[in-house]
């Protein structure tokens, strides 16, 4: 039984060929390691220094209090009891929810349309991506001024004078608790929906015609085509893009800080509004790390929550 | 599982870590650096090089060119003391990140009304010791010296520039709605009347408040004291604003407001906003300070003939009353003991040298005026009154700003009482009241006394911290 192997099972108990030795010094140089470190260590070095320590060093500042000259002092997790017994906390934590909320709901539309319509132009595609790429040039500060401007709440302001043409307004925009959010996501949705629009239209181009084609020899239109063929084959990109918004807009800071200080009456007071007032008004380090370290956490389990319901998705 | 279980070892060492780092950084009992030790010995002659802030840009070459003159002028008269000039001027973010980073100037100019929280903080250098060794020739205000000294002695700044906070008023809206802008309002009552008279004769605001940035705060602080009231107690412990002045102010604001619709439709301005809608004839009068002249006529263009000052407005029966503010050079807690001496010197020549010295006056002056700059907005003396008297005589050759249009506010100096910041956390707490005031001017049915109590309670929390 034994001695008439057959040739299959032979060759499965042949013996593999030895692996290379990994143990060996000089194996691994001439594999190139020291190549391989060189090329990482400058990554590591400017990751390490820019990157990584000050997330260290912050967590390490939020178990502390600190006045940047004397030595710091360990308070144990007072300063995260200080920040979550905040009254202003539940505020800020709905004011940036909402502006998440209405960035998605505003924003996450219309860069997907703008794609996909301008995809579907032929000649002036070019033109477009420029027109639409135009507000990301813009500093965000200056085109915060600027809106600043559109937004006064005087009957003369720039929306106001128009909109005054159809016998509506004068609104107060900015100076209401009611439109300060959805006028600040508005602004941000002009200032940022090119760089989406580019990544959208460039994941676009991967979409393979000949479904078009015979979507279109099928007679589907536009939006049977959007819906069935674009949709569905840049879903990969769309989700990143929703989760990438989605954290960006938990983060919002320069919006509210440069239009309105956080105000009316804390409207439009963020999270991180809050960590910068509690870093550069008070000077309360402490305060401010724990802060951005739970924001952290919860980013961190909001991705974490977001891959595995996308991955069962797929 | 596994990898579950690796991940969160690997998580547990890093907390661990991280608490291991931060505890290792605890208080090693180290004494307070802001203060040189008592017994340490200042070699007066050594050799010392400091760094100064607030060299004038390179935009404005006449400024920079007389700032250099300055430097070499003052080596020269100081062998052992080189001093290296940068552009590093007050801000509140940069300054924490270098002062982080031990990269801050040796004296650099620091607003009034940032002295009290950097001392608390241990941000900035005490200066007895240096004051006094270095012997400071100007005859400093003692108030002003005072409101920059803590209860046991120690003085954290030097005041180089003070200003009370006033009535900014636009003389040509005054005219346009017949008032007489050479009698300003002097209780609160004419500034309701007046704001009222200007919104209906000319469409513009009659009066507008900042609300933003904790300049909100620090206005409602200046209303609450001209009725009488106070923030804190004197402790610093508890908030005291929660009473009748500081009703009666907001009633004010709130009567301004919905009432008499007087007070416009932009209740989120901060100084420069204001200012630029002041300078362009929108708004007839907001509370300021006399250095406010500077950006509204020299940047915003408006004419100089329109700008008035009167002083603070009189709340109900008090007595006239005025916050201070102002410009204070603070020196840095790295600095050593010899370089302390070093930069309260050069302190003394520049930013004071023109009080006691006719020629750096006139120099000064002259370089002013050649640059088109503000030659020079009236204020609280930071020296004595002769002292500042007389520097006026010197410079008058040269004077370009209509003091006359200040004449009701420089006659008041004698009868106001300077009213110094809130002894602590003068800005957090300014920043929670920018609320209160936002509050009541954007929310018709806010009810002064509720707006009021909340706010108090979240001062309590804030200087309880």
């Amino acid at each position: 039984m034994t001695a008439a192997a057959p040739p299959a099972l032979e060759t499965r108990a042949r013996p593999r060929p030895r692996p290379p030795r990994h143990g060996s010094l000089r194996s691994w140089v001439a594999r190139g390691g020291l190549t391989k470190i060189a090329f990482a260590i400058p990554l590591v070095v400017v990751f390490g220094y820019f990157s990584w320590w000050p997330i260290i060093d912050g967590v390490a500042m939020s178990v502390q209090r600190t006045n940047l000259v004397d030595a710091p002092e360990f308070v144990g997790w007072s300063n995260f009891a200080y920040v979550l017994s905040d009254p202003l906390l539940p505020k800020a934590i709905g004011n940036t929810l909402l502006f998440a909320v209405l960035s998605l709901l505003i924003g996450f539309p219309v860069p997907l349309l703008l794609a996909t319509f301008m995809a579907e132009l032929r000649g002036a595609r070019r033109l477009y991506s420029v027109l639409a790429y135009l507000p990301v040039i813009i500093p965000p500060v200056v085109a915060v001024l600027l809106w600043k401007f559109f937004y006064s709440p005087e009957p003369t302001g720039l929306f106001n004078t128009v909109l005054g043409w159809f016998g509506a307004g004068p609104f107060a925009w900015l100076n209401s608790t009611g439109t300060v959010l959805p006028a600040i996501v508005v602004e941000a949705t002009w200032a940022y929906f090119g760089s989406t629009t580019i990544i959208y239209l460039a994941a676009l181009t991967s979409v393979r015609r000949e479904l078009y084609e015979a979507a279109e020899i099928d007679g589907a239109g536009i939006v049977r085509r959007t819906w069935h063929i674009t949709l569905p084959q840049i879903r990969g990109v769309v989700l990143v893009m929703l989760l990438l918004q989605i954290i960006n807009t938990m983060q919002v800071f320069t919006e509210p800080f440069v239009f309105t200080g956080g105000g009316p009456n804390n409207a439009s007071t963020t999270i991180l509004l809050m960590i910068y007032n509690y870093a550069f008004i008070e000077g309360d380090y402490g305060a401010a790390t724990a802060l951005s370290v739970l924001l952290a956490l919860f980013l961190g389990v909001v991705s974490a929550v977001y891959f595995a319901a996308t991955r069962r998705l797929n | 599982m596994r990898t579950a279980t690796k991940r969160s070892s690997a998580l547990a060492v890093l907390l661990a870590l991280t608490l291991g780092a931060a505890a290792c950084g605890g208080d090693d009992g180290q004494d307070d650096p802001t203060r040189p030790a008592a017994d340490e010995e200042v070699d007066l002659d050594a050799d010392v090089t400091i760094k100064v802030g607030d060299l004038p840009p390179a935009s404005e070459p006449e400024e920079r060119e007389f700032f250099e003159g300055q430097v070499e002028a003052f080596m020269q008269a100081h062998p052992n003391i080189t001093v290296e000039a940068g552009e590093e001027i007050w801000d509140v973010q940069t300054f924490q990140a270098k002062l982080a980073a031990g990269d801050l100037p040796d004296v650099l100019a620091v607003p009034f009304t940032e002295a009290n929280s950097l001392a608390e903080r241990g941000q900035i250098a005490e200066l007895s010791q240096a004051m006094d060794l270095a012997g400071v020739s100007a005859d400093l205000n003692p108030d002003l010296v005072g409101l920059v000294s803590s209860d046991d002695g120690g003085v954290y700044a030097i005041p180089t520039a003070a200003q009370a906070l006033g009535l900014i008023y636009n003389r040509d809206l005054f005219e346009q709605a017949g008032l007489d802008p050479d009698d300003p309002p002097r209780t609160w009552d004419d500034v309701r009347a007046a704001a009222r008279q200007i919104t209906e004769a000319t469409g513009a605001t009659g009066f507008a408040t900042m609300t933003t940035e904790n300049q909100g705060g620090w206005m409602l602080a200046a209303g609450v004291y001209s009725f009488g009231g106070t923030i804190e107690n004197p402790e610093g412990s508890e908030a005291t604003f929660a009473d009748q002045p500081a009703a009666d102010y907001l009633e004010l604001l709130r009567a301004m407001r919905w009432e008499d619709q007087s007070m416009g439709s932009n209740f989120l301005y901060n100084a420069a906003g204001l200012v630029e809608d002041f300078s362009a004839g929108r708004v007839g009068m907001f509370i300021g300070f006399s250095g406010l002249y500077r950006p509204a006529v020299i940047r915003n263009e408006m004419p100089a003939e329109r700008f008035g000052m009167g002083p603070m407005p009189v709340g109900g029966d008090s007595d006239p009353t005025a916050l201070t503010g102002g410009v204070i050079q603070v020196v840095s807690p790295d600095a050593t003991p010899e370089q302390r001496v070093a930069a309260v010197r050069w302190i003394d020549f520049f930013y004071l040298g023109q009080f006691t010295d006719e020629t750096v006056a006139v120099a000064q002056a002259s370089a002013g005026a050649t640059a088109g700059q503000a030659v020079t907005v009236p204020e609280r003396p930071a020296v004595s009154q002769e002292a500042y008297d007389q520097y006026f005589e010197w410079i008058a050759p040269y004077l370009n700003v209509p003091i006359t249009n200040f004449d009701t506010y420089i006659q008041a100096f004698g009868e106001q009482t300077l009213q110094p910041e809130p002894a602590v956390k003068a800005q957090e707490v300014y920043s929670e009241l920018d609320v209160v005031v936002q509050q009541v001017l954007t929310d018709e049915g806010a009810d002064v006394e509720t707006v009021l109590d909340e706010a108090a309670t979240a001062v309590d929390r804030l200087l309880s911290r």
